[in-house]
């Protein structure tokens, strides 16, 4: 194998997200896991920030190769429908990725627009299949849902009504026909659902609208058996492969929505659920990088959705997924996506406002994160070293994030260099420099180092790329083992921290395994304490910290992070994140929420797909519901529930506790001893 | 005797060296055993104490020689016998009257679709004494094969249905050899109380078993293992052919038998009208049915023939088993054609063939030509009447009370 360091074309200051780097541009080491069918009949959704109006665009049609203005109009024509009559700056839309090269690829040379001159942002999700048709969106021509419901003492004139809720989920495997979101047996509380991905139906960009007035359909022609009820919704066809989340016993978003928002027949609350499923190869990859753009598509929906059918009504919105490397510093774009749209909303609509809660993860003692404190006073020519293991039979690629601090510097402060679990060392990457660091066995590529800085932020950020360590045909394939990642002090001023964080790389809940978790394996690490209990606790001496390992898309302003917290014991569980002492950053969890109910009792009891089931389920996942219900239920009695609301509702719950009281970093301002789901007991319910 | 391992050697009998001891008649622990009065130790016991005890073969007086004789042909003597010999007369009763007749293979192009048709024996006594009753056959169940195009394309369905194996492993490893037990979580089935209703079900079973193995023979259907390298069933595939699936033949038929008895004991709980209890069981025999797909073993095609040949199966046996009234002893004969009319990629949904609130089957499901009846229903007259069978329902009923 041979190590090489070669001039990109790319430029340093970019807008494009490093992944493309190794999945989409020439020479796309990564190509044929992104698009393991090819690029022909598939499409990209993308997620972009123009710099300016894409009326504008049509100029740089004279700096292409006749053969390609065909693309550029249509590219442009894609942006404009994208961007019309949104008042959100970033935007996402679909595009062919064999276009997309064709158009953009910086290393291909020649009559190329550069993405860098239209756009600030650009990233992407996994392919999808193209259909036939582009969806353009109809939704605002369906039906709207049947009139509020009242409670017999509104019609009486005792009470007020309470105030109705939109309650938004965003996940895999929702049981839009289960009991507990349901008014009565015939009637849901469900005001739509949309299933993102193929199959389409043409009413929204892709996937498929349901609305209430189906579901109510449904419930009434299945009498009571869910098996036809999802045959009848279409989501259960064993003709059609692919994998489906509620077929089996227990899903992660029917827990979570539950939790979050289940209720009994009869409940007073009028909470209205608008929930989104994302599409299954978003949820498969086990990097869980690849959401953006559906993300995004899926908090403007609810959004959306909630303005249209339950004018007036705030939202709240579990969104309980999360990846672990990132910026952490509230520039993913993920985190610029949704701040944008919750704060367009919110000063909008102040009355009304939205809310979307996110966990706090459970890398804590997954060992992603180390951190490498350099001072002007490090000796140049000493270098930190991270050892990086990654797992054999691992069938994904794997990623590592090495974020620097503060503007980059073209100088170049620091560089990175790689050794291989053999011992082949390769050449010095140094910041700034518009080079790629490239090893190769036998013509193919095996792993790509790439320096980009942040065109909004000039945050300067390594991305490492590794090919799988296992494949099933030929192809390229990394040798597993412990990779040495060198970090050179080449410069810098004052004392400076530089972070490293794996990307994640597990199967998600309830799919095949694929991709296996690497992580960092230091000697001075402290795994075990004397007692032979998981060591939570960081030492200072040794760069491979517990602390930081926060979701990488939990550093927004705008959501509400929660961690874990074991129900009896008040403590968080071992697995539960924090984040960093950072002036001024909001890098750490709102509040802890219950997530265990002791520390042999792991997890909490909520719905399983079936009505009548019941499955227990633990992580951070399980801990946003609990603070969602809460909002929710501030939300109808007209109460505060912004960041503010919650830690002065935590500080003061955190008051009546036991010590020992979690550290900011861990806990944030406190633990919430919330009860389990509602306390209305299920044989009170009331019949139809 | 003495002597060691002879009879009645060191020891005595059932002794070390005994009878059965060392190198004695049947070795260590061999026939004879320490306990009871089973094998040549226990004859030996009994041959002693007649001996000790018989006294002279004095006639006895007149009245204690004398014992009324037992009624001829009486079901209630059912009672007396020991439950493996009820099981095998039971056995006789519905075997014998069921019949097999393979269709001759077709000469024409294109050839009709093949029936393999089982027939239920209509017996009508001879006028006279001692004249040879008359038989003829009369439809129950005919199936004719789908084409391997309809396998082929249903490899697919049995790949997708894999993603639930890790979801149903326990149940599927419970149900390899028998499936009463489930049927006992939805209506108790305890061996105490419903000694009966667990034998007539476990008749049926055997009715089922012996009717759908001679028709998987005429069949010959492959299982999808042979089909597909990457089906790798996560239990054995068994060694009989792939349609019709002797677990939804044998649940269908059990659901229909059980809650047909339920119903008979005039419970109201269980009545016509109440479709609660017969709906469990029926979302229970599918379960069971899909189970085996999930595990790689079938096809979803191999589940719908056979939830139609046990539910026919079923309904036969309450025709059988029920006092003889006309319209209690009726039971429509049906087909299942997999040529004709059954979609490639059809999967198995119960709820699509049989309607619960009528209990009964459901002919051209969808507009689909795979599934109808043969002819109209079936009356049995008093001749087809067994006075065995109807016993053993009537107590199995009366334990539903």
């Amino acid at each position: 194998m041979t190590w090489t360091i070669e001039d990109s074309r790319k430029r340093v200051l970019s807008a494009c997200d490093s992944y493309m780097d190794w999945a989409l541009w020439k020479p796309g080491a990564g190509q044929a896991d992104y698009l393991p069918h090819g690029a022909d009949g598939y499409r990209v959704r993308m997620m972009v920030r123009p710099r300016a109006h894409p009326s504008t665009l049509l100029r740089q049609l004279n700096s292409l190769p006749e053969a390609q203005h065909g693309d550029w109009r249509a590219f442009v024509s894609a942006l404009e429908d994208a961007t019309r009559g949104k008042a959100e700056r970033l935007v996402t839309f679909f595009y062919d990725p064999a276009k997309a090269v064709r158009l953009f690829d910086p290393n291909a040379g020649g009559g190329v627009i550069d993405l860098e001159d239209i756009f600030d942002l650009v990233t992407f999700g996994p392919p999808l299949p193209a259909s036939g048709m582009p969806g353009k969106r109809r939704d605002g021509m369906r039906k709207p849902r049947r009139p509020a419901v009242t409670t017999d003492e509104a019609d009486a004139g005792l009470a007020a009504p309470p105030r109705p809720v939109v309650v938004g989920i965003i996940d895999d495997g929702l049981a839009f026909g289960h009991e507990r979101f349901r008014l009565s047996a015939t009637k849901t509380r469900f005001e739509a659902v949309w299933l993102q991905g193929p199959p389409d139906d043409g009413v929204l960009e892709h996937g498929r609208e349901i609305l209430a007035t189906d579901i109510d359909g449904w419930l009434t022609a299945s009498a009571g058996d869910e098996d036809a009820f999802y045959d009848l919704a279409g989501v259960l066809d064993f003709g059609r492969s692919g994998h489906k989340s509620l077929a089996q016993r227990h899903s992660h978003g029917t827990h979570v929505l539950d939790e979050a928002f289940g209720l009994d027949f009869g409940a007073q609350q009028d909470w209205r659920i608008i929930g989104v499923q994302l599409p299954i190869s978003v949820v498969a990859d086990s990097s869980g990088a690849l959401l953006t753009p559906f993300a995004i598509d899926a908090v403007a929906y609810i959004e959306r959705k909630a303005r249209q059918l339950v004018p007036g009504a705030p939202i709240v919105v579990a969104f309980s997924y999360g990846f672990t490397a990132g910026p952490h510093d509230g520039t993913h774009p993920i985190e610029r996506g949704i701040d944008e749209i919750v704060t367009i909303h919110n000063n909008a609509y102040p009355d009304a406002q939205m809310r979307v809660i996110i966990p706090a993860g459970n890398s804590h003692l997954a060992r992603l994160h180390a951190s490498v404190h350099f001072s002007e006073a490090t000796d140049p020519s000493s270098q930190a070293k991270l050892y990086w293991r990654v797992q054999p039979c691992d069938t994904t690629p794997s990623f590592v994030e090495i974020w620097l601090p503060g503007d980059y510097d073209p100088g170049g402060r620091i560089s990175v260099a790689l050794t291989t679990p053999d011992g082949e060392e390769s050449g010095h990457l140094i910041e700034g420099e518009n080079q790629v660091l490239t090893l190769q066995r036998d013509g193919l590529i095996i792993c790509q180092v790439f320096f980009r800085a942040d065109s909004i932020t000039k945050r300067g950020m390594f991305l490492i790329a590794l090919q799988p360590t296992e494949r099933l045909d030929s192809g390229p394939v990394a040798p597993a083992g412990l990779w040495t990642i060198r970090l050179a002090n080449r410069g810098f001023e004052g004392d400076s921290i530089v972070d490293a964080w794996i990307q994640r790389d597990q199967t998600p809940f309830g799919y095949p395994p694929r991709g296996r978790q690497s992580y960092f394996d230091h000697a001075d690490y402290r795994q075990f304490d004397e007692t032979g209990c998981e060591e939570e606790e960081d030492d200072p001496g040794c760069i491979v910290q517990r602390a930081g390992s926060l979701n990488a898309m939990a550093t927004g302003s705008t959501p509400l992070v929660v961690g874990g917290l074991m129900h009896k014991e008040l403590r968080p569980p071992k697995y539960s994140a924090g984040g960093k002492d950072i002036d001024g950053s909001c890098f750490r969890p709102s509040a802890l929420a219950t997530c265990d109910d002791s520390l042999v009792h792991g997890g909490v009891i909520a719905a399983g797909t079936r009505s009548g089931s019941w499955v227990t389920m633990n992580g951070t996942s399980a801990a946003g519901p609990r603070l969602a219900r809460w909002i929710a239920g501030r939300m109808e009695g007209n109460q505060a529930s912004d960041r503010d609301a919650v830690e002065d509702f935590a500080k003061n719950e955190e008051q009546t506790l036991p010590s020992p009281r979690p550290t900011p970093e861990r806990g944030g301002v406190g633990r919430l001893r919330l009860p389990h789901r509602d306390p209305q007991p299920r044989h009170q319910r009331l019949e139809e | 005797m003495t002597g060691i391992g002879g009879i009645g050697g060191i020891g005595g009998i059932g002794g070390i060296g005994g009878i059965g001891g060392i190198g004695g008649i049947g070795g260590i622990g061999g026939i004879a055993g320490p306990d009871g009065l089973d094998g040549l130790a226990g004859a030996d016991a009994l041959i002693r104490s007649r001996d000790g005890i018989v006294g002279s073969l004095d006639p006895l007086s007149p009245q204690a020689w004398h014992q009324d004789a037992l009624p001829e042909e009486d079901p209630a003597a059912l009672a007396y016998w020991a439950p493996w010999v009820r099981a095998a007369t039971i056995d006789f009763e519905l075997k014998s009257r069921i019949g097999f007749a393979a269709a001759p293979e077709a000469s024409t192009t294109p050839p009709p679709p093949r029936r393999m048709a089982v027939w239920h024996l209509e017996v009508t006594a001879g006028s006279t004494a001692g004249a040879v009753p008359t038989a003829r056959y009369l439809p129950l169940f005919s199936t004719a094969k789908p084409p391997e195009t309809t396998f082929e394309a249903q490899v697919a369905l049995v790949e997708d249905y894999a993603q639930l194996r890790s979801d149903r492993a326990s149940e599927i490893l419970a149900q390899i050899n028998g499936v009463v037990d489930f049927f006992g979580s939805v209506a108790r089935l305890d061996p105490g109380r419903k000694k009966w209703t667990l034998e007539m079900l476990a008749a049926t079973v055997r009715l089922a078993m012996f009717i759908h193995l001679r028709v998987k023979h005429a069949i010959a259907g492959r299982r999808p293992i042979e089909f597909s390298p990457r089906i790798q069933p996560m239990i054995a595939t068994p060694e009989h052919g792939t349609l019709p699936s002797g677990h939804a033949t044998e649940s269908f038929a059990l659901a229909t038998v059980l809650w047909n008895v339920m119903r008979d004991s005039g419970n109201t709980a269980y009545a016509l009208t109440e479709p609660a209890w017969r709906t469990q069981m029926l979302r229970l025999a599918a379960r069971i049915a899909v189970n085996r797909t999930v595990a790689g073993v079938h096809f979803p095609v191999d589940s719908v023939a056979g939830a139609l040949l046990g539910l026919t199966i079923g309904s036969y046996v309450v025709a059988r088993s029920r006092a003889a009234s006309g319209a209690g002893n009726t039971y429509q004969p049906w087909i299942f054609d997999g040529t004709s009319g059954y979609p490639d990629r059809y999967d198995f949904r119960w709820y699509r063939l049989f309607d619960v609130v009528t209990g009964t089957l459901i002919p051209s499901p969808e507009g689909h030509q795979f599934s109808m009846n043969d002819g109209a229903p079936q009356t049995l007259p008093a001749a087809s009447y067994s006075p065995l069978l109807a016993w053993i329902w009537q107590k199995a009923a009366s334990e539903w009370k």
